[in-house]
């Protein structure tokens, strides 16, 4: 275990003894732990004016059913990334949650065709999609059920393509180009403004855009 | 059926759920995902079908042990969505600028537990979680918030002022009403008193906060004869009369407070 592993398990065990920590409590903890004393006494004084107030929200304070926020879209993507890092071990996830070594483009396996009935099936167009490919968009900004459904279209996990949104963008390996020089990879947009800026008709817009309000 | 906890106490048993979570459980393991979904998604707690916290946490990990993805993918939003709404009680944007982006870190930690619980070193990481979701999950929120306090306030520290004795007769009184309030949980109709006492003493000078905390919430002695007892004098490193001074300006400050309500 690290230091921080440790101190996270002090932490934890400081938080789930009592809603306000005792004196007595803090100091066991402490004389298992005494490396973190401070950082203990400092959890348990905020632990103790935490608990002054209702943990509860109100109800209405909930979101609607079935709406999912940046944050929450976020940490789902986080979710992922860290399951697929786990789910092939040899893939080392850095400390934002992000693949570090290279892996598997699914929109590289396409052949023309299924390129193209994909871009249909999905009611976008190319240059949309190359932008998927490329990893053009912040992967934060992807909301998780578009994730959902292009994985679907693409028969592949939603682990392995969030994994291969969150890779640094790269230019496809394929890719030719006219240029004496290679094109420089652009810097990445969020999922909005790339449906905005890939030339897609206004229902196609108004389609992609709904994903952000699910 | 539930399956058991593994985690242990301090004394060695096991965690064990709580008999309705329990009986939760069991009925919802029954249902088929759409059923599971539409129980997760209900906000009133009255609603004879609500989908407790702890409950919906259990089918999700059930789902990641077995492999299930299109369970976790379905029901995961739900289960962060419910967290996010108890990170909005205590997180709230009038006390920090960046509050949607500190919700947005506790999610992602939590969520980080989460995708390595039931791998092999980690197999038992929430069961707590299944027990008392909100006592567990709080614990992620203040780290993440003590972080933050600790980045943002730049503390310098202030000479020590030289107080009368008398006050701390007063601080006694003012205090010990304090301590009692500060124990008991909330009510919903009394949590604004207790949102802006609690306020009060987060706006007292660092010191003076750490040692109401210490003698009045904790129960730590200002100071002891015995050198071997822990005191909020040798934890904050001074003497218990400069303890006694800090607690004394503490209270005339929360005394005012007090007035003003």
């Amino acid at each position: 275990m690290t230091k921080t592993d440790t101190l996270n398990t002090a932490l934890h065990a400081l938080a789930v003894a009592e809603r306000t920590p005792s004196a007595d409590c803090l100091e066991e903890l402490i004389s298992q732990y005494p490396e973190h004393a401070d950082a203990l006494t400092d959890m348990a004084i905020e632990l103790a004016l935490d608990a002054m107030t209702a943990d509860e929200p109100v109800e209405q304070d909930t979101p609607d059913a079935g709406e999912v926020s940046p944050a929450v879209s976020r940490a789902i993507s986080h979710y992922q990334n860290i399951r697929f890092g786990l789910e092939t071990k040899s893939l080392p996830v850095d400390g934002s949650g992000r693949v570090a070594a290279p892996i598997a483009n699914p929109f590289q396996e396409l052949e023309r065709s299924s390129f193209k009935e994909f871009t249909t099936n999905m009611d976008v167009n190319t240059t949309f999609v190359m932008r998927l490919r490329d990893r053009q968009i912040t992967p934060e900004s992807i909301p998780v059920r578009f994730t959902q459904d292009v994985a679907e279209h693409l028969n592949v996990s939603v682990e392995l393509l969030a994994a291969h949104f969150s890779a640094p963008a790269a230019i496809s390996a394929g890719q030719h180009f006219k240029s004496e020089s290679k094109p420089v990879i652009q810097r990445q947009q969020d999922f909005e403004q790339a449906v905005e800026n890939s030339g897609l008709t206004i229902e196609q817009q108004e389609m992609l855009l709904n994903y952000l309000g699910w | 059926m539930a399956r058991a906890l593994t985690k242990r106490k301090k004394d060695g048993s096991l965690y064990k759920r709580p008999p309705e979570i329990e009986a939760a459980i069991d009925l919802a393991l029954k249902w088929k995902l759409e059923r599971q979904l539409i129980s997760a998604r209900i906000r009133s707690r009255d609603d004879q079908d609500f989908m407790t916290i702890e409950c919906l946490l259990h089918i999700i990990r059930e789902a990641q042990r077995n492999d299930d993805r299109r369970a976790v993918n379905t029901l995961l939003p739900e289960l962060l969505r419910r967290c996010e709404a108890l990170l909005f009680v205590k997180i709230q944007r009038s006390e920090f600028a960046n509050a949607d982006d500190l919700c947005g870190d506790v999610l992602q930690n939590f969520c980080e537990l989460l995708a390595k619980d039931g791998a092999e070193s980690d197999s038992d990481l929430l069961d707590f979680y299944e027990c008392r979701f909100n006592l567990a999950f709080r614990g992620i929120r203040v780290a993440r918030i003590r972080e933050e306090v600790a980045f943002t306030s730049e503390t310098v520290p202030m000479p020590e002022p030289v107080d009368d004795a008398e006050g701390s007769l007063s601080a006694d009184d003012v205090l010990a009403r304090l301590s009692e309030a500060a124990r008991v949980p909330a009510m919903q109709d009394e949590n604004l008193y207790m949102a802006d006492l609690r306020d009060a003493i987060y706006a007292l000078p660092e010191d003076e906060c750490k040692a109401v905390v210490l003698c009045r919430h904790l129960g730590y002695n200002i100071e002891s004869e015995n050198p071997d007892e822990q005191t909020a004098a040798t934890k904050c490193g001074v003497t218990g009369r400069t303890i006694q001074n800090r607690l004394a300006r503490a209270a005339k400050k929360l005394v005012r407070f007090k007035e003003d309500k």
